[in-house]
C-alpha cells in the first residue's frame, strides 16, 4: 500500500515535470522542470529496485546534464526568442499525430490486458555488485564501445562548439 | 663491419634524406650529413681491400646479380668521385647558401654520387646500367635545377635526351655481353655509342654546353669531373672486347682526336666563362679517347684524374668568379679581377696552368703520356698537338680575360667569397700540381693490362709540348680581345644543323612525306567510307531525333512534372521530418497490429 | 498493487510527452530537453522489465541509453552553440538549410 502511495507521488512528479517542460515559455524554467522530471522518474527506479541507477540519474542526469543544459541557455542569448511565439506553425498536426500514438499505445495496453506480477523476492546479492558482475563480464565489449562513443561525442561537442579562427567576433 | 655496400648506402642515405625530410632541417644538418656521407664514402673506398662479391641473384635471364667490384680502376674512379665529390660538396655550402632549394640541391648531389659510385662498382654491365642512368637523371635534375628559368630546364631535357641516343646503343651493347654473345666489333661499336653521348663527344657533344645552366658546382662534379668521364670508363673497363676490335678502337681515338680540336677551336671563341670550360671538358675527354683508342687505357685514367683536379679547380674558381660579379657569365664584361680576387686568380691560374700543359703540373704529365702514345699514328699525334696548342691559347685567353688587363664593365663590391668557397680550391690546386707525380700505370696494369711499348722519343715530346703550352700563352697575351668568327661561337653551327636535320628536318620533313600519302591515299579511301557513313548517319539522325530522344525527352518531362509536388515535402526543417517520420512509425506498427 | 504495467504506462505518457515537446517547441534547447524525456520513458520501461523478469540485464541497457544520452546531449548542445555562432537564432523555425 505504501509502495502504491510513493509510486502515484513519484509519477505525479514525473509527469507534471515533463508536461511543464514542454510549455514553460522560459527555457530556464523548461529545465528546473526537467529536473523535477528527472527526480520523480528517479525515485520510481528505487522502487524497481534499481538502486544504481537511481543514484546514476541523480549524479549524471540532474547533477551533470542539467548543468551542461543551463549553461548553455545562459550562452544563448534568449531574450528576443521569449517574446516570440514558442510553438512551431505545424503544432495542430503535431498533436493529432501524438494523440493518435497515444490511441495506439491505449489499445495496445488494453490488448494486452494481463497484469504483470511483481518482482517475487530481492536478489540475493546487492543490486550494484549484481549490475557490475554482468556490465564488466557479459557486456564488456559494448560497454568499451560506449566509452569510444563518449570520448567520439565529446570530441565532436568540442570542434563544433570551438571559436574558429579568425571568425568574425 | 664494414663492407662494399657502405659505400653506397651511405650517399643513397643522405640523398633519401634530404628529399624525403630535408624542407624541415636546418642548413647546418643539411650541410652536415651530405659532406659527411660523401666523405664516409672516400674513408671507406681508401679502406677497403679488393674484392668482388654478388650479394644476390636479380636477373637470372642476364646473368645479372647485385654484386659490387673493387679492384684497381673502380677504386681510382671511386676515389675521384668521393674525393673530388666532396671538396665540392663542402665548395657548394658556401655557393648555395642563399638558393631556397638547399636542401633539394644536396639531395641530388648525394644521389648524384651514388649513382656514380653504383656505375664504377657494378661487377656486371646490367647493374652498371642503373648507375648509368641514375647519374643521367641526377644531371637532368641538376641541370634542370633553376627549373623556373626556361633555359635550365630546356638544357635538362637537351641532356638527357641527347644521352638517350647513346643509352640506346649501350643497352644493346649490354644485353648481347650479357647473353653472352661471342665477342664481336659490333659490340665494341655500340658501346662506343653509349660512351660518346655519356662524354660528350661528337657527334654527341650537343648537350654538354647546355648543361651549363645547371649550378657552377654542379657543371664543376657532374659535367667536368665526373660523370662525363662514365664513357672514358666505360671502354677502359671493357678494354678486353677493344683490344679485338682494331677497327673500333681506331674510331675510337679518331672520334676522340676531333672532338679535342673541334671543342678546343670552339672554346677559343666563347664569351660565356662556364660554356668555355664545357668546350674544354669536351676537348680534355677527347683526349681520354684518343689516349683509349691508341689502347694506352691507363693513360686515359690518369688523364681522367688531372683532369678531374684541374678542371673542377677551374669551374669553382669559376664559381667564385660569378659569385663575385653577382652571376655575370659574359667574359667581355669582366677583365682586372686581379686585384679583387687574388686568392681566387692565384689558384685558378694553377688549375689553367695544368690545363695548359705548363711543365711539372699534373695535366703536362698526362697530357703527354697521350701524346707519346699517339707517336705511332703521325695523324693523330699532330692533331694532338695542335689541339694541345689551342688548350694553351683558349686558357690563357680565358684568365687574361678575367683577371687581367682594366674592368669593362665598372663593378662596387668585388670580394672574395667566404673561407669555405676558397679551401676546396686549395685542395684541388694541391692535387692539380702533384697528380701528375704519381702515375697509376702500375696500379692500374693489372686491371687494364700494360701498354705497348710506345718506342716514342719521350724527350723530344716533352720538349715540344712545353714549347707548345709556352707558344699558345704567349699567343693569347696579345690576342685575348679578339672577337672571333661566328661559327667558331656557335660551334660550327652543330646545334643548328641538327635542328635542321633532326628536328625539322626529319621529323617536319618526314611529317611531309607522311602528310602527302595521306591526303592521296588514305584519304581516298577514307572519303569513301565517309559518304557511305553519312548516308547512314542520316538515317541515324533521324531515327536518334525522334525516337531515341524522344523517348529520353519525355521520361525526363514526366520525372520533372511528378517532381513538384515531391520537392515541397523537402522543407528543410527538422521538426517537419520528425513529424513525418513519427506519423510513419505509427502507420506502420498500427498496420502490423491491425493485421 | 503497482504492477509493471503501470511502469509502461507512466513511461508511455513520458514518451508522449517528450514526442508533443519535440513536434512543437521552437527552441532547440527544449527540443533536447524532450528528447531527454522520452529516453527516461525508455529507461522506465528497461527497469520495469528487469525487475519484472529478476534479470538485470534491462537495468544495464539502461546504462547504455543514459551513457548515449550524454553523448547525445553534449553532441547537441555543441551544435546548437555552432549554430547559434552562425545564424544568431535558436529558433528549429528558422533553421533550413537542408531546404530543396
Amino acid at each position: 500500500m505504501l509502495d502504491a502511495a510513493f509510486f502515484y507521488a513519484f509519477a505525479l512528479l514525473a509527469v507534471t515535470g515533463a508536461v511543464l517542460t514542454v510549455t514553460r515559455r522560459n527555457a530556464v524554467h523548461s529545465a528546473i522542470w526537467l529536473i523535477v522530471s528527472l527526480l520523480g522518474v528517479a525515485g520510481l527506479f528505487l522502487l524497481a529496485q534499481a538502486e544504481f541507477l537511481f543514484a546514476v540519474q541523480i549524479v549524471l542526469y540532474v547533477g551533470g546534464i542539467m548543468v551542461l543544459f543551463l549553461f548553455v541557455i545562459m550562452l544563448v542569448n534568449l531574450d528576443r526568442a521569449m517574446k516570440e511565439s514558442q510553438f512551431s506553425k505545424q503544432w495542430p498536426v503535431a498533436l493529432a499525430v501524438a494523440a493518435l500514438a497515444g490511441f495506439g499505445l491505449t489499445a495496445v495496453f488494453r490488448k494486452a490486458g494481463a497484469v504483470l506480477p511483481p518482482m517475487a523476492s530481492p536478489a540475493e546479492q546487492g543490486n550494484t555488485q549484481w549490475l557490475a558482475q554482468v556490465l564488466f563480464r557479459q557486456y564488456l565489449l559494448p560497454f568499451e564501445l560506449a566509452s569510444v562513443v563518449l570520448l567520439v561525442a565529446m570530441v565532436g561537442a568540442v570542434l563544433m562548439a570551438r571559436k574558429k579562427e579568425g571568425a568574425r567576433s | 663491419m664494414v663492407t662494399l655496400p657502405l659505400i653506397l648506402a651511405l650517399p643513397l642515405i643522405g640523398a633519401l634524406l634530404m628529399l624525403l625530410t630535408g624542407r624541415r632541417l636546418p642548413h647546418a644538418v643539411v650541410s652536415v650529413v651530405c659532406c659527411g656521407t660523401v666523405l664516409g664514402a672516400f674513408t671507406a673506398v681508401l679502406a677497403l681491400p679488393d674484392q668482388n662479391v654478388t650479394y644476390a641473384a636479380w636477373l637470372p635471364a642476364l646473368n645479372a646479380g647485385w654484386g659490387l667490384n673493387l679492384d684497381a680502376l673502380s677504386r681510382v674512379m671511386a676515389l675521384v668521385i668521393t674525393g673530388v665529390g666532396f671538396l665540392i660538396h663542402v665548395y657548394s655550402v658556401g655557393y648555395m647558401k642563399e638558393d631556397a632549394g638547399y636542401y633539394r640541391y644536396f639531395g641530388y648531389l648525394n644521389l648524384f654520387i651514388f649513382a656514380m659510385l653504383l656505375l664504377v662498382l657494378a661487377n656486371n654491365y646490367v647493374l652498371m646500367f642503373a648507375g648509368w642512368e641514375g647519374v643521367g637523371l641526377a644531371s637532368y635534375l641538376l641541370i634542370g635545377f633553376w627549373f623556373h628559368r626556361p633555359a635550365a630546364a630546356a638544357a635538362g631535357m637537351k641532356a638527357f635526351i641527347v644521352n638517350r641516343v647513346g643509352d640506346a646503343g649501350l643497352l644493346l651493347a649490354i644485353l648481347a655481353i650479357q647473353l653472352q654473345v661471342p665477342a664481336a666489333p659490333w659490340i665494341a661499336a655500340l658501346l662506343v655509342v653509349g660512351a660518346i653521348g655519356k662524354s660528350a663527344q661528337f657527334p654527341l657533344h650537343v648537350w654538354l654546353p647546355d648543361a651549363m645552366e645547371g649550378p657552377t658546382p654542379v657543371s664543376a662534379l657532374i659535367h667536368a669531373a665526373t660523370m662525363v668521364t662514365a664513357g672514358v670508363y666505360l671502354i677502359a673497363r671493357s678494354h678486353v672486347i677493344f683490344e679485338n676490335a682494331a677497327l673500333v678502337s681506331a674510331a675510337v681515338a679518331w672520334i676522340g682526336a676531333f672532338s679535342a680540336i673541334f671543342a678546343a677551336s670552339v672554346a677559343l671563341a666563347q664569351n660565356d666563362i662556364k660554356r668555355a670550360l664545357a668546350w674544354s671538358t669536351v676537348s680534355q675527354l677527347g683526349y681520354m679517347f684518343l689516349a683509349l683508342g691508341t689502347g694506352a687505357y691507363w693513360v686515359a685514367i690518369f688523364h681522367l684524374v688531372t683532369h678531374a683536379f684541374f678542371k673542377a679547380l677551374l669551374f669553382l674558381g669559376a664559381g667564385n668568379v660569378i659569385h663575385a660579379v653577382y652571376g655575370e657569365q659574359d667574359l667581355r664584361k669582366m677583365g682586372g679581377m686581379r686585384k679583387a680576387l687574388p686568392k681566387t686568380h692565384a689558384l685558378m691560374l694553377v688549375g689553367a696552368a695544368s690545363a695548359a700543359g705548363v711543365p711539372g703540373l699534373a695535366g703536362f704529365f698526362s697530357k703527354d703520356a697521350i701524346l707519346a702514345n699517339a707517336w705511332s699514328a703521325p695523324l693523330l699525334f699532330v692533331v694532338g698537338v695542335a689541339a694541345a696548342l689551342l688548350t694553351a691559347f683558349y686558357m690563357a685567353r680565358l684568365m687574361y680575360l678575367i683577371f687581367h688587363g682594366t674592368a669593362r664593365v665598372e663593378r662596387l663590391h668585388m670580394h672574395e667569397p667566404p673561407m669555405v668557397m676558397i679551401a676546396p680550391l686549395a685542395v684541388l690546386a694541391l692535387g692539380a700540381v702533384v697528380a701528375g707525380y704519381f702515375s697509376p700505370r702500375l696500379l692500374l696494369a693489372p686491371a687494364l693490362g700494360s701498354a705497348r711499348e710506345t718506342g716514342a722519343p719521350e724527350l723530344a715530346i716533352m720538349a715540344l709540348s712545353t714549347a707548345v703550352a709556352v707558344a699558345g700563352w704567349w699567343f693569347a697575351r696579345g690576342r685575348y680581345l679578339n672577337q672571333w668568327p661566328a661559327f667558331l661561337q656557335r660551334a660550327y653551327f652543330v646545334d643548328e644543323i641538327y635542328d635542321a636535320v633532326f628536328v625539322r628536318g626529319l621529323a617536319l620533313g618526314g611529317g611531309r612525306l607522311l602528310n602527302a600519302f595521306d591526303s592521296h591515299v588514305l584519304d581516298a579511301g577514307v572519303n569513301g567510307v565517309g559518304w557511305l557513313t553519312r548516308v547512314i548517319s542520316r538515317v541515324s539522325i533521324w531515327w536518334d531525333t525522334w525516337i531515341v530522344d524522344g523517348l529520353v525527352r519525355a521520361t525526363a518531362f514526366l520525372v520533372k512534372m511528378s517532381s513538384y509536388p515531391v520537392r515541397f515535402a523537402q522543407s528543410g526543417y527538422v521538426q517537419f521530418y520528425a513529424l513525418v517520420m513519427l506519423t510513419g512509425l505509427i502507420t506502420f506498427v498500427g498496420y502490423l497490429f491491425a493485421r | 498493487m503497482i504492477t509493471s504495467t503501470h511502469y509502461l504506462v507512466l513511461g508511455a505518457i513520458l514518451a508522449l510527452i517528450g514526442t508533443v515537446g519535440v513536434l512543437t517547441r521552437r527552441n532547440v534547447v527544449v527540443i533536447l530537453m524532450s528528447i531527454e524525456l522520452i529516453l527516461n520513458a525508455a529507461n522506465l520501461n528497461l527497469v520495469a522489465f528487469a525487475r519484472e523478469l529478476n534479470q538485470i540485464q534491462g537495468q544495464v541497457f539502461a546504462v547504455f541509453i543514459i551513457a548515449i544520452a550524454v553523448a547525445e546531449a553534449s553532441v547537441g548542445l555543441g551544435i546548437l552553440i555552432a549554430l547559434f555562432r552562425n545564424k544568431e537564432t535558436v529558433d528549429a523555425g528558422e533553421i533550413d538549410l537542408l531546404k530543396w
